[in-house]
């Protein structure tokens, strides 16, 4: 069990591209750490550099009391699960658990106990003798894993282990990690592109952007109280509208406006916002509902598309300054 | 914009409706630094 700690933490490649900036982060013992973003914002790389796999340029990284700068990934204490599972195709599933472990010089004895056990926890003891090539890319990741528990590492990195999955087995195997993380109570560090499995899985999550950390919270702190509109909108599906606003009036009694939108600005906001500002407003489509009339939270539109599927959703006719607008309609609350 | 609203209710194309924002739930931003207000 360990913390892991990232200190100013930047990579530059040769060619100057500048691919994580200022990366300071404290993962906290047995704590499930999701890194999320879109693809280059520097998350994978973060977890490469943790896991020894790429060199950093600058920074510290500390895995329990002990910096590892200067390590070699075996000599870290880490086991990382990789997307394309990177199994040894001519291995039967015991000797792929097993290598690690026999490499390092363990027993025998202690070899197989803990792929015996490994492969219990995993359900996968009935595979043992089968090669990659005659598993399920659900069973070949779950061998991927196993292969890392056997370590029984201070600290799981896990580099978009779902992303070949089909959908339904992400969402399966997502439940399985969760279990597993909850079992073990092993630190763990988990990227991803997916928003939803970055928030089902994370203790906390970090969004990143562009090589920088954009925000480091709770699932329901990033929802609710975005620190950009970066994170706003790449946070929640469908994701968050945003209009641009003019704000008018004076004292408490200010309004965002734009043609077709004059809303009440609320009171939390009084000594944030001024008169004569232009922002943004940001709306999550669940932060509407269908008005009976109008007041001074409501809005006049008209329906352009309504469709079903997972959920139902419509579209409307737009105030001016938007080009339409949509309304998700879910079918199963 | 897209809004999810209550699964019972029905609306069709092209028919005109209010929207009511929850003024709880509004977010502001920066619109140069986009950081959140």
């Amino acid at each position: 069990m360990a913390d892991v700690s990232i200190r100013a933490l930047n990579k530059k490649y040769d060619n100057g591209f500048h691919a994580v900036k200022d990366v300071n982060l404290e993962i906290r013992d047995k704590e499930f750490l999701v890194l999320v973003g879109p693809s280059g914002c520097g998350k994978t790389t973060t977890l490469r550099m943790v896991a020894g796999l790429e060199e950093i340029t600058s920074g510290e990284i500390r895995i329990g009391e002990e910096v590892v700068n200067d390590l070699p990934p075996m000599d870290r204490n880490i086991a990382m699960v990789f997307q394309n599972y990177a199994l040894y195709p001519h291995k039967t599933v015991f000797d792929n658990m097993a290598f690690g472990l026999q490499m390092r010089g363990y027993p025998k004895d202690e070899v197989k106990k803990r792929v015996q056990e490994a492969a219990e926890i995993l359900g996968i003891e009935p595979l043992l003798e089968r090669k990659p090539r005659q598993l399920s890319g659900g069973q070949r990741q779950r061998v991927a894993v196993g292969r890392a528990i056997v370590r029984h590492p201070e600290v799981f990195l896990f580099d978009e282990p779902l992303s070949n999955l089909d959908a339904k087995l992400r969402v399966q195997m997502r439940v399985e990690l969760k279990r597993l993380h909850e079992r073990l109570e092993t630190t763990a560090i988990y990227v991803t592109h997916d928003q939803v499995e970055a928030m089902t899985l994370g203790d906390r999550v970090v969004v990143m952007k562009d090589g920088r950390v954009q925000q480091v919270g709770e699932p329901l702190e990033l929802y609710g109280r975005p620190a950009n509109r970066f994170v706003a909108g790449f946070i929640g599906s469908p994701a968050m509208n945003f209009v641009e606003v003019s704000i008018s009036g004076s004292g408490d009694a200010l309004w965002a406006e734009t043609q077709g939108l004059r809303v009440r600005v609320p009171q939390g906001f009084s000594g944030k916002v001024q008169s004569g500002q232009r922002l943004t407003l940001g709306v999550r489509p669940e932060a509407l509902r269908l008005a009976n009339g109008a007041d001074e939270h409501t809005f006049a539109t008209a329906v352009d598309v309504s469709s079903r599927s997972a959920t139902r959703s419509c579209s409307t006719s737009a105030p001016a300054a938007c080009r339409w607008w949509r309304a998700s309609i879910p079918a199963c609350g | 914009m897209v809004a999810r609203v209550d699964p019972g209710v029905r609306v069709k194309p092209h028919e005109n409706i209010h929207l009511a924002l929850d003024p709880q739930r509004l977010h502001f931003f920066d619109a140069k630094t986009e950081a959140a207000i």
